[in-house]
């Protein structure tokens, strides 16, 4: 009965070790901290990879030069241009102002083609502005130019520049 | 001398399902103070991105936070930004925390995931940058995140 009660002792000595070992290895609780970030996106639009058209002679008229391959000459091409923006926005393109060449056009216009619609500057024939909704992107957002002169064009390097803005609502 | 023995197993046993028999609570001598919250912009650079840096963010601030533990070295995490508003939801966000000895990243992020901090150093003003990458178009309005740091014993 004694060795029977001496090895309990024993053993429940042992758990006890085993039981304050584990107690001594609690750890202290993790601490946290938050920070916090906070910032406002506005409402912008981009312009990006614009890639120069090139105009060219009618292939009937003489007096008249433009982007379109469909009535100018071979080399005719658009502009491009990527827009995007963050929110809603209107477009609109400015008529084409002439910086180079012998003769001087005297009615210029500029066509815009968006998949949000159509427009032209104030001398087309197409709407003068297109809403465009929030989060509106398109890459090579095609721009036309059509110029026409009084007299027929002199041989010679013409050159133009159309601005187009959208402005966030 | 058997029976106290066994009784004081006893009253071990039952402290270990309970778990407060004599015990001493350690103590976590460390701690965080002055939190600075950041300023996320979008990217310069045009992608769909909001970040605090600076360098790399339009209207962008980085984030502070000070930290010291007097005689504890202490093992620093970080989360990933949490998205608490913004009209565009989120899914890439990786915060880095700069913190002197050593760059930690969130879990989404490419570097270490944790260090460990010596104790008696105070580290003031550690630096948080967060980065929110989007899949789609990030669309204008507030945006507000929240980030989580950790110290656990080493």
């Amino acid at each position: 009965m004694k060795t029977k009660m001496n090895r309990l002792a024993l053993a429940s000595t042992a758990i006890l070790a085993a039981t304050i070992a584990l107690q001594s290895q609690a750890q202290a609780a993790p601490t946290t901290a938050e920070v916090d970030f906070g910032g406002t996106v506005p409402s912008v639009c981009t312009f990006a990879n614009a890639v120069p058209g090139t105009v060219a002679v009618s292939q009937s008229l003489v007096n008249e030069l433009g982007t379109n391959t469909n009535r100018y000459s071979a080399g005719a091409g658009a502009a491009l241009v990527n827009l995007s923006c963050t929110g809603s926005a209107v477009l609109t393109v400015a008529d084409p102002l002439q910086v180079g060449g012998p003769t001087t056009t005297t009615t210029n216009a500029a066509a815009v083609y968006t998949t949000a619609g159509n427009i032209s500057s104030p001398t087309g024939p197409f709407a003068k502005t297109v809403s465009l909704p929030g989060g509106f992107s398109q890459t090579g957002i095609r721009v036309d130019v059509d110029s026409s002169a009084a007299t027929p064009l002199l041989g010679g390097s013409y050159a133009y520049k159309v601005v187009l803005t959208a402005t966030p609502n | 001398m058997i029976r106290s023995t066994l009784i004081l197993t006893m009253m071990a046993i039952a402290s270990t399902s309970n778990s407060v028999w004599a015990q001493t609570t350690p103590v976590n001598d460390c701690t965080f103070s002055n939190p600075l919250g950041g300023q996320i912009g979008l990217s310069k650079d045009g992608r769909q991105r909001l970040g605090s840096n600076p360098d790399l963010y339009n209207f962008a601030s980085t984030g502070y936070i000070d930290f010291g533990c007097t005689t504890n070295a202490t093992i620093l995490t970080v989360s990933d930004p949490i998205q608490l508003s913004g009209s565009t939801i989120i899914t890439g966000n990786v915060a880095v925390v700069d913190t002197g000895s050593g760059l930690v990243s969130s879990p989404n992020g490419t570097g270490s995931k944790s260090i460990v901090l010596k104790a008696g150093i105070d580290r003031a003003k550690m630096k948080i940058d967060i980065e929110s990458s989007s899949t789609v178009r990030i669309l204008s309005g507030n945006y507000t995140y929240k980030i989580i740091l950790t110290i656990a014993p080493n």
